[in-house]
Parts: structure tokens; C-alpha cells; sequence
């Protein structure tokens, strides 16, 4: 269990829920999570740089009949970082309700 | 899209996360019998083919086996999601078990042979393995579906 802690680089609703996709695969296709994240490409890219930058997921390139496809995971300091955010969210939904 | 809204409550990010995982796992975890069965198959081709000679059976084995990886492989390339049995809380348990229950029939079958000599044992332990495999599939499926808030 994480100690809650905010995490600016994965508040952002975007990324938020990108890291609660990757959080709960080995892997995800990027058209796959953009898809259930309702962003278009380039937003999706912009929010996929932040938190590679950050060192929150890897990349890895795979070609799949004929074509280039990218396939996304949650590093293993992306995984942290979101489990203390999420307990922490936990922990201000929980205060608010109190 | 904006990049941050501020104005979201913690609550509100939470039910987001639900939603996303929810939204991404759907196509993935959908039941359908053509996999369900496919899995069975493979599954119960591995116990049943201790009813042939050597070296057929290890053949047979093999094939079994990577055909249960190129199955995996094949349903996460067309769905985008790639889980093992292992990755979601509720159904690791169920992937174990089938595990264990698929390795004690794989070995019981292959004992029948090798002390008893009764060929047909391995082809019975097969049947109860296509059986458990199409249950255990089904049940791993709908525990996901439930863990990630879909209606099962």
C-alpha cells in the first residue's frame, strides 16, 4: 500500500485515466487507450510525452500485419506514482465526505 | 479537451478511473465461445495426447502449447489489451487453479500410460479437461469483467 502522495504529472484527467488503463494491463495499444480515453491523437501523444518524460511508462514498437502499431505500459515508478495519487485522491474523497 | 480541470473533485477523478479502465477492457473480456472453445481444445489436446507414442505425444504437446500462445497473442493484437490470467486480482486465482487442476490431469494421464498401459484414461482426463477449461474461462472472463465494472 503507497503512502498518499499528489501527483501533478498524472492529475491531468487525461493521464490520470492513461496510467488507470496501463495500471490494470501488462500492455496497452495506444489506439485502444486513446479510444476509451476520448482524446484525439496529437492530445494523446502530448499526454503519453509528459509521462515518459517523467519515466511513468515505456513505449515499445511493434509492427502487426503490415503496420507500425505502439504499445504502451506503466514503468515501475509510474505505478507508485499512481497508487499514492490514487490513495490519495482516496484520502480527499474520503476527508470531504467526512 | 482542456489539460487540467482543476475544478475536479477527487471523487469525481476517481469515478473516471473506473470508467477508463472499464471503457479499454470491454472488447478484450467480452465473452465468445470461438475463443473459449479454441482455449478448451488446446487445453485438452495437452492432456489428451499423453494417449499417444513417444515421440507423437511430445509433439503434440508442443503444438498445444504454442497454439495457447499464439491464441493469447492473436486476442491481444486485435483488442489492444494485452492481461495474463495472473494480472487481474479476482481471476488469479481462478488461473491458478486451472493451472494446478491442468498439470495433475496432465500427469495422472500420463502415469494411466506409462504404469497402467490404458490408452483411453489420457482421452477421459482430456474431456474433463476441455470441461474445466471452458468453465474456468468463462468464470476468469466474468470475475475481470466485474473487477473492472462491467456488466457481466
Amino acid at each position: 500500500m503507497q503512502a498518499p502522495v499528489f501527483d501533478a504529472v498524472i492529475h491531468a484527467p487525461g493521464r490520470l485515466q492513461i496510467c488507470a488503463i496501463l495500471a490494470s494491463v501488462v500492455e496497452a495499444e495506444f489506439a485502444t487507450v486513446r479510444d476509451a480515453v476520448a482524446v484525439s491523437d496529437s492530445v494523446m501523444s502530448k499526454h503519453l510525452k509528459m509521462l515518459e518524460d517523467a519515466g511513468y511508462i515505456t513505449l515499445r514498437k511493434a509492427a502487426a500485419n503490415g503496420r507500425q502499431r505502439t504499445w504502451l505500459s506503466l514503468a515501475s515508478k509510474g505505478r507508485k506514482a499512481f497508487d499514492a495519487h490514487v490513495a490519495e485522491l482516496n484520502r480527499l474523497a474520503a476527508s470531504s465526505l467526512g | 479537451m482542456t489539460e487540467v480541470e482543476d475544478n475536479t473533485s477527487p471523487a469525481e477523478a476517481l469515478a473516471s478511473i473506473n470508467k477508463a479502465r472499464a471503457a479499454a477492457a470491454d472488447g478484450f473480456s467480452r465473452h465468445t465461445w470461438r475463443y473459449d472453445l479454441t482455449y478448451s481444445a488446446l487445453a485438452s489436446g495437452i492432456v489428451a495426447s499423453q494417449a499417444l507414442h513417444s515421440p507423437l505425444n511430445i509433439v503434440f504437446v508442443s503444438v498445444c502449447t504454442i497454439g495457447l500462445s499464439v491464441l493469447a497473442q492473436k486476442w491481444s493484437e486485435k483488442h489492444g489489451v494485452k492481461v495474463t490470467g495472473l494480472t487481474p486480482r479476482g481471476g488469479r486465482w481462478i488461473a491458478i487453479g486451472l493451472g494446478i487442476i491442468f498439470l495433475g490431469l496432465a500427469f495422472a494421464a500420463f502415469t494411466a500410460v506409462e504404469r497402467l498401459h490404458m490408452r483411453w484414461i489420457p482421452l477421459a482426463l482430456g474431456a474433463v479437461a476441455f470441461g474445466v477449461a471452458l468453465i474456468g474461462s468463462r468464470m476468469w472472463r466474468t470475475s475481470y469483467r466485474r473487477e473492472m465494472g462491467l456488466d457481466v
